[in-house]
Parts: C-alpha cells; sequence; structure tokens
C-alpha cells in the first residue's frame, strides 16, 4: 500500500484505526468461507460516518479496491479481502444511536453485534427478528450486507424486512442518508436494494431497523423422529396447511450427537435419526391453538415423542444447541462446509435425500441442521482442508447440490450470499441478460467497480456491459 | 389531450419485440396495466405508445403447498385473489374485489391494501419478477421462493417505480393462510381524539388487528368520527382477540361474519374502499411516522380553515398514512398543502386530481427524494435512451 495514502489515513483515523503490521491484519485473511485466505494490504477502523466518508474518498483517490467486513462470520466469502485491497472493519461502530418505542424502530451503527441489539430494546419489550446462528458476534451491518436470516426469519422474514433506512457511504466517499424510516420510499427504493447487495454498493454506517413487540407466549416444542424423511414431510405438511409457526428447523442424528458431545449439550435424544424444533409464539391463545395442530400434525406424520421446553432456561439451551450446532460440528472434523440453499418446501424430502445420495457417492458425511420451514437446506460437510483430495469432493459435492436444488426450482442461497464461493455458480441460475441488468445498477452505485470486486456478480457478465451494444436503432 | 397509440402484446416474448421496435424507432414507452392509478402520477414528459399489459394475463405457477404464486402482470388482482382463496390462500394486498388493477400495476405503482397493518408493504410480498428491460432483453430477478438472497433484489427497485426502469412482466408473490373467520369493531366517536384513543387501545392489543381505520366521512352531525377495527384468524383465535378487543375498547360493538355473513361483507368491503382514501376525489396521501398522527391531522385542520374550505380524514394511525379530501382545491391550494406539511417532516403523494390539476400540481412535494443524483443514475443506467416515459415521479424520475 502506498504509504501516502497510509498516512492520510491515520490521519483520519487516529493511529489504532489503520492497522498496517502484518501480525495485526492477518486476524482478517478470511470470513467464515475458511479455504478462501488472502492477508489483506490494510485494514482500517472507521468510529463513524464521518470517518468513513474521509476514509473512503481518500481510497477512490488511490484507486483502490475495497471490501467492507462486519464480523467476518460470513460463510460466503463476502469478507475475504481482494489482491491489493483494503478491508474496512466496522468494529469501532457499536453505537445503538436511539430507540424509539412509540414507532418501534432503532438507529444503530453498522458494527452493533445483532444480539446486542435485542439486549438493548428488551427494556421496551422489543426484539429485533433477524436471529441468525452466529447471532452473538455478527453485526447488523454484516446482516444488512447478506440480507440474513435465522431460524425465526420463518415467520418475520429476512433482514430486508427489517432495514427501514440507512446512512451508505459510497465508493467515492459521497454520504447517502436515507435513513429516515418511509411508509412508502420516495422515489426508488434505494433501501430496499442495498440490503443483500453484498458488499457491491457501497458501506452501510447507519442502520434503521424495525423492532417487534415481544409475544406474550413462546411454546418450544421437540419432536423426535425415527427417520429424516418423515421429519421433511412433516414440515411439508406443515405448509401445506398453512400453519405459521415462528420457526421450523430439522437437526439430524450427526448434527445431535455432535452438539451433545459439546459443551452446547442442548438434551437432544440421541435415539432419534432426526429432531424437529418447532416454536410457536402469540397470544396465549394462538400458541395453544397453534400447537394443538402441530402436535398432531406431527404425530400423524411418525413423531414418536414430542417434548416441550418446560421453562425458558431449557428453551434457551435447545435453541443454543441449534445456534451452536456448526461450532460443535468441530468436534467430528477440523473444518465443516456450510451449504446454503433454497428449494420449494414441496420437495424437501427428495432433496434431502439428493443431498444424502451426493455425499455418499463422493465418501463424504453430511450433517443436516437447516431451516426447513423456508425451504433453507443446509448440508455440512465435515472435511479437513490439509486434505487436498476430500476439500476438492467437498466443493464437488457443493455445485451439485446447487445444481439439484436449482433443477428442482430451488436457488443457491437463502441466507448466506453468494460471496467469492457460488460466483460462478450465478450462471445457472441467471441468464447473461438478467445478470446484465444487475451489473449496470452495480455501475450506477460504483463506477469503477471498487467495491468487493470479484464477489457475487462474475466478471464476464459485467464486462458485456463495459462493451454495451449500439442503441437498438444503431444496429445493422 | 392528444391521443396517443396503445398496444397490448399477449405475450411477455411479444412484448420484447414491441419494445425493442419501439426502441429502434425511438418512440418512448408508457407501461400501463388497467390504468386504474394513472393520476398516481405526473403526466409523462412525453409519451408515443402506451403499452398496456392487460393482455398478458394468466397464472404461470401457482404451487399451494408451497405458498407461492406467479402471474402475468396483465392477470387481474382481484381475480388472482380469487383463485388463490379456493386453496385457502390470502393474497395482500387486499384491495376491492371488483378493482380491475392488474397484478403489474399493483406491483409497479407499489399499491398497498386494507391488510398492510398484518402483512406489511407490497414490496414485502414480491419474491421475484421478470422485466422487459429498455433494449427488450428479458431480466429475471429473485425467484419464486419464500426465502432467496441469490444476486441484487432489483425486484424491489421495480416495485414502486411506475414501470419508469422496466416493464414489469410477471410476479411472483407470497401468500398467507386465508383467515378462517373475520370480525369487525365499529364505533362512533365525537371527536378525533376520542377516535384515536380507541384506536390506540386496539393497536395495543397482543395480536395486532387485520386493519385500524379511523375516519371523519359519517354524515351524523354530532358523531362524526368513526374507527374500525377489523380482526381476522384462526377461528378459536379470533374469538380470543375480539374478547381482548372488547376488554380494551368496551363501547365498541363488533360484528362477527358469522352473524350476518352478507351484511358483514359489505362493511368488511367499504373499509377496504376507505383504505384508499375512499370516495372522494382531490385525494391526498400523507405519510409520517405512527407517532406523528395526531399532528399531522391538527396540521391539516389549520390548513382547512387558513384556506377557508374543508378536509376529510381517514387514518391509518398504526402504519402513519393519512388520507385526506379537500374540497374546492385549485393549484396555489394545493402548493400551499403541500408546503405545510414538508415543514412537519411528512412526505405527500396527490392521488385524485383531475387531468389538468395533475400536470399544475407538485403531486409529491417540492422537494426532491434524498438520493435522486444515485436515482437517475440508476434510471441512466438501466434505460441509457430514455425509452420509458419519465418526468412522473419524485424527483422527475
Amino acid at each position: 500500500m502506498d504509504a501516502r495514502v497510509v498516512e492520510q489515513l491515520r490521519a483520519i483515523l487516529g493511529p489504532s484505526g489503520v492497522l498496517a503490521e502484518r501480525a495485526r491484519r492477518v486476524p482478517y485473511e478470511s470470513d467464515g468461507l475458511a479455504f478462501a485466505r488472502s492477508v489483506p494490504e490494510l485494514v482500517i477502523l472507521p468510529r463513524d460516518t464521518r470517518e468513513t466518508a474521509a476514509a473512503m474518498r481518500v481510497l477512490h483517490a488511490a484507486g483502490v479496491p475495497i471490501v467492507p467486513r462486519g464480523a467476518g462470520t460470513g460463510l460466503s466469502g463476502g469478507a475475504t479481502p481482494v489482491e491489493g485491497g483494503v478491508v474496512i472493519g466496522t468494529a469501532r461502530m457499536r453505537d445503538v444511536l436511539e430507540i424509539d418505542p412509540a414507532n418501534r424502530c432503532a438507529r444503530v451503527q453498522a458494527g452493533v453485534v445483532n444480539v446486542d441489539l435485542t439486549h438493548a430494546v428488551a427494556a421496551h419489550g422489543l426484539f429485533y427478528a433477524p436471529d441468525p446462528s452466529s447471532q452473538k458476534a455478527c453485526t447488523i451491518g454484516g446482516n444488512t450486507a447478506e440480507n440474513s436470516g435465522g431460524p425465526h426469519c420463518f415467520r418475520h422474514g429476512s433482514t430486508t424486512r427489517h432495514v427501514l433506512g440507512l446512512v451508505i457511504v459510497m465508493p467515492d466517499g459521497e454520504v447517502l442518508d436515507v435513513s429516515r424510516p418511509a411508509v412508502d420510499p420516495d422515489g426508488y427504493d434505494l433501501v430496499g436494494l442495498f440490503v443483500g447487495s453484498e458488499g457491491l454498493f457501497g458501506i452501510a454506517t447507519e442502520i434503521t431497523v424495525a423492532l417487534l413487540p415481544v409475544p406474550p407466549v413462546t411454546v418450544t416444542i421437540l419432536a423426535l423422529f425415527r427417520d429424516l424423511d418423515a421429519a421433511c414431510d412433516a414440515v411439508t405438511d406443515m405448509i401445506g396447511a398453512r400453519l405459521e409457526p415462528s420457526a421450523i428447523e430439522i437437526i439430524d442424528k450427526l448434527t445431535i450427537e455432535a452438539v451433545e458431545a459439546s459443551v452446547l449439550a442442548a438434551g437432544y435424544p440421541k435415539d432419534a435419526e432426526a429432531v424437529l424444533l418447532v416454536e410457536a409464539e402469540g397470544t396465549e391463545a394462538e400458541v395453544s391453538s397453534l400447537v394443538r395442530v402441530v402436535e398432531s400434525l406431527l404425530v400423524a406424520r411418525g413423531a414418536f415423542d414430542l417434548r416441550r421446553a418446560r421453562d425458558e432456561a431449557e428453551r434457551a439451551r435447545l435453541w443454543a444447541g441449534r445456534k451452536g450446532a456448526y461450532g460443535a460440528m468441530g468436534r467430528v472434523a477440523p473444518d465443516l462446509y456450510v451449504c446454503d440453499a433454497v428449494v420449494p418446501r414441496t420437495k424437501l424430502r427428495e432433496l434431502v435425500a439428493a443431498t444424502t445420495e451426493i455425499c455418499r457417492a463422493k465418501g463424504l458425511r453430511l450433517a443436516n441442521v437447516f431451516h426447513a420451514g423456508d425451504g433453507n437446506l443446509h448440508p455440512n460437510i465435515p472435511y479437513d482442508r490439509r486434505d487436498a483430495d476430500e476439500l476438492r469432493r467437498v466443493l464437488e459435492a457443493g455445485d451439485e447440490i446447487l445444481k439439484v436444488c436449482i433443477a428442482a426450482g430451488g436457488s443457491l442461497t437463502g441466507e448466506h450470499g453468494v460471496g467469492l464461493e457460488k460466483i460462478g455458480a450465478m450462471e445457472w441460475l441467471f441468464t447473461p441478460d438478467d445478470l446484465a441488468a444487475m451489473c449496470r445498477v452495480r455501475e450506477a452505485w460504483d463506477p469503477a467497480l471498487r467495491m468487493n470486486p470479484g464477489k457475487l456478480l462474475p466478471v464476464r457478465a459485467c464486462r458485456e456491459t463495459h462493451t454495451r451494444p449500439p442503441p437498438p436503432g444503431e444496429r445493422a | 389531450m392528444t391521443t396517443v397509440a396503445s398496444l397490448a402484446p399477449r405475450s411477455i416474448d411479444e412484448a420484447a419485440d414491441l419494445v425493442r421496435d419501439a426502441a429502434r424507432r425511438r418512440a418512448v414507452i408508457l407501461p400501463v396495466g388497467a390504468g386504474t392509478k394513472r393520476s398516481w402520477t405526473r403526466p409523462a414528459a412525453r409519451c408515443d405508445l402506451e403499452l398496456s399489459t392487460r393482455e398478458m394475463a394468466g397464472i404461470v405457477a401457482y404451487e399451494p403447498g408451497d405458498g407461492t404464486v406467479t402471474a402475468l402482470a396483465g392477470t387481474r388482482w382481484s381475480e388472482l385473489a380469487r383463485r388463490v382463496a379456493e386453496h385457502g390462500h390470502h393474497l395482500s394486498p387486499e384491495l376491492p374485489a371488483d378493482a380491475d388493477a392488474t397484478v403489474g400495476g399493483i406491483v409497479a405503482a407499489g399499491q398497498s391494501g386494507l391488510d398492510r397493518l398484518r402483512f406489511g408493504p407490497v414490496r414485502h410480498q414480491v419474491l421475484g419478477m421478470r422485466v422487459v428491460m429498455a433494449d427488450g432483453r428479458i431480466a429475471k430477478t429473485g425467484g419464486r421462493l419464500v426465502k432467496n438472497v441469490t444476486g441484487f433484489d432489483l425486484h424491489r427497485l421495480h416495485t414502486g417505480a411506475h414501470g419508469t426502469l422496466g416493464l414489469v412482466a410477471e410476479v411472483s408473490l407470497r401468500l398467507h393462510p386465508a383467515p378462517e373467520s373475520r370480525a369487525i369493531g365499529l364505533a362512533f366517536a365525537a371527536s378525533r381524539a376520542e377516535a384515536l384513543a380507541i384506536a390506540r387501545a386496539a393497536l395495543a392489543l397482543p395480536r395486532t388487528p387485520w386493519a385500524v381505520l379511523v375516519h371523519d366521512l359519517v354524515s351524523e352531525p354530532r358523531n362524526r368520527w368513526m374507527v374500525a377495527v377489523l380482526l381476522a384468524g384462526r377461528a378459536d383465535v379470533l374469538a380470543d382477540d375480539v374478547k381482548g378487543l372488547r376488554a380494551a375498547a368496551p363501547t365498541v360493538p363488533v360484528m362477527s361474519e358469522s352473524d350476518d355473513p352478507s351484511r358483514f361483507e359489505g362493511t368488511w368491503g367499504g373499509q377496504r374502499a376507505l383504505e384508499t382514501g375512499g370516495l372522494a376525489v382531490h385525494a391526498l396521501r400523507v405519510t409520517t411516522a405512527p407517532g406523528d398522527v395526531e399532528r399531522i391531522c391538527a396540521k391539516l385542520d389549520e390548513i382547512a380553515a387558513l384556506l377557508g374550505t374543508e378536509v376529510r380524514l381517514v387514518l391509518q394511525p398504526g402504519i402513519g398514512i393519512v388520507h385526506a379530501c379537500f374540497r374546492d382545491l385549485d393549484a396555489g391550494r394545493a402548493a400551499r398543502i403541500g408546503s405545510a406539511l414538508a415543514s412537519l417532516g411528512a412526505r405527500i403523494h396527490w392521488r385524485g386530481l383531475d387531468d389538468d390539476l395533475r400536470a399544475r400540481v407538485a403531486l409529491f412535494g417540492d422537494g426532491e427524494p434524498a438520493g435522486i443524483a444515485l436515482m437517475r443514475r440508476i434510471r441512466a443506467a438501466l434505460d441509457p435512451h430514455g425509452l420509458w416515459a419519465t418526468g412522473r415521479l419524485a424527483g422527475g424520475l
């Protein structure tokens, strides 16, 4: 990195806002996509919008590529550093700026940790709904960039339904303030467009989010099944019956074993091939009505035991086990490839079976723990990245899984994003014309394509828009 | 008014051909559905051709077991709602049952319905789209899945853009469970304050009502205000909601659907029409934070008094929507109303003006939207040669 640029950044951000020594840059070499690594040339940590904008202006003038980063918990390589680039982290933007209980919203800095926001508003009887498994570490800014999900998004929707406003620093350092919540967007919906743009449009420094009232009653049911197929069918039945619990999760035997052997032991029964974790929330009448129907449906599909969390502590333990499942898999193998695909909810059983078969054929183990209610599969493949052949087979299996999901009407990612991981697969789902429209919108935000280059959009698709066809009238 | 050519292709491919042809001739296209929301936008700066989606109709895919539906843009919304209701699904937004409006038109206009308090705006219902772009290419965004983060959400950009960025040709929507039963609490009130207090009590119920409307369209002289609390859901849950409403607002009589189905349907249907501001012309839609609704109403009273005219209001206090209908409106008065509301930080949108006024009134107020420069770049990126009729939205988009 040009020493003058580093000096300018130090002047703006102070000495602790610029990490130049290699030892301090190494922790930023990857996000949750562990096999993609590259030590960034520089890491900067601005404290607010003003500092971010000033730093972005310097980087713009220097023509340096930029990778925005929240907590680095992303699983698709969205925060993997790029060659010659700077990582802008939000770790020093951790303030909850405003809580408005009357209008049920809050304005926070991008680096506020997801669960900290819920804690901050709990006194008002409110909570922030999206709850990724990494919610104890991941940030609202990262969630916004990735349009993150979580178990309770089944009822409440992904991040995009909860972001009301944004302050965005554009690639050239200009500040775009669309932070004031609007009933309907004024002009085009820039906020809705930005959510899920994976750092290609700019960096959000402040986020205004919707808050929901904490439901009066919550019931958590654990349904035990002797086979995974039956658990999948039970979910398909629940969707077909238009039931709306707040979360519907499936956890399979290998995952249960890993969780139960870990510090997160949740009390999941080891004699089940699969468990369904179903949560219902609302008024007493709403919950008891729903639970009655759900339980009879689960039994009809072969659940051999139904357990209800007796108290808040047990409920918390069941969820801690679910959300800690990825970490617990560390007992099975040093690395875990967390696939993320979506399928129509009428096809859960056949696609879970297909993923099992794909892994079996490649000699890989497979653990399933997923947001079944949303059709959001997470086939998790334990592996050891030091074994090059195993890594190759894991990646091949990942591709095959995506292909069968797409063939069934599904999609590449439900909540983890495309990032670096699935950039090559974009062309399986989208035509060049689809991608061209995305590239043009990207160029409107970032004409120099300096924001998170090499992520989400295949280079070929964008190159096409650079050599735009002549206007239709001028064609031969 | 000059008449312009109008074409109604029968398929997306045919629409794409027409667009390519128009682009070759450098013609300017105005995309329309059934044309029910023409008064929502300013007249186009230029328009050589109206391209109507009304003949591109039909359900492309409906998977009742998955709770999603995909329809061509010209499909009548009411028809689609009826079709999915046969399988126990509710289509949001809930609009008047006899409306001509099309799927494409409703989505392109970002129209809300009676059920917005429960299900949110239409942009939250849209899962994906196919759009005919200005060069005649067809671009897909999103998908037919309830959860999906693959690629940019360009459908969020087209929702509410009134066809200024492309022709919305096909839309995928999420569906909701149709309520098993419904009830309405209807109460007269002598003052707005009293009506809003009842509304607040209803909005504080542990289960959010389907809708809460407050209006002063009542002809009764002493009790000019009316509150409508709409409840809907599973039968046993509804009974509990009704009990809750009776406890929270004991003066509100509650009518259940089962008491008198045809009268009930009439009353409920009446609320659907009210949601859009009722029968009145010269309707102004003001949006604000829910907590600011009373302040906006007070300001509207003040302006009406100042102008020596009368204003009637339909309020959705849980969302932050105020519909105001003015008697004797002219361009000068509209401008004064707009600037008075802007000073409170409210957003305005005139929706019911006649053609003459529409050309002379700043429909979206005087200011430009935050981010207008970026919006213009996006427009230029998606429509470099100005194919789509423009000058219709805030900021001249």
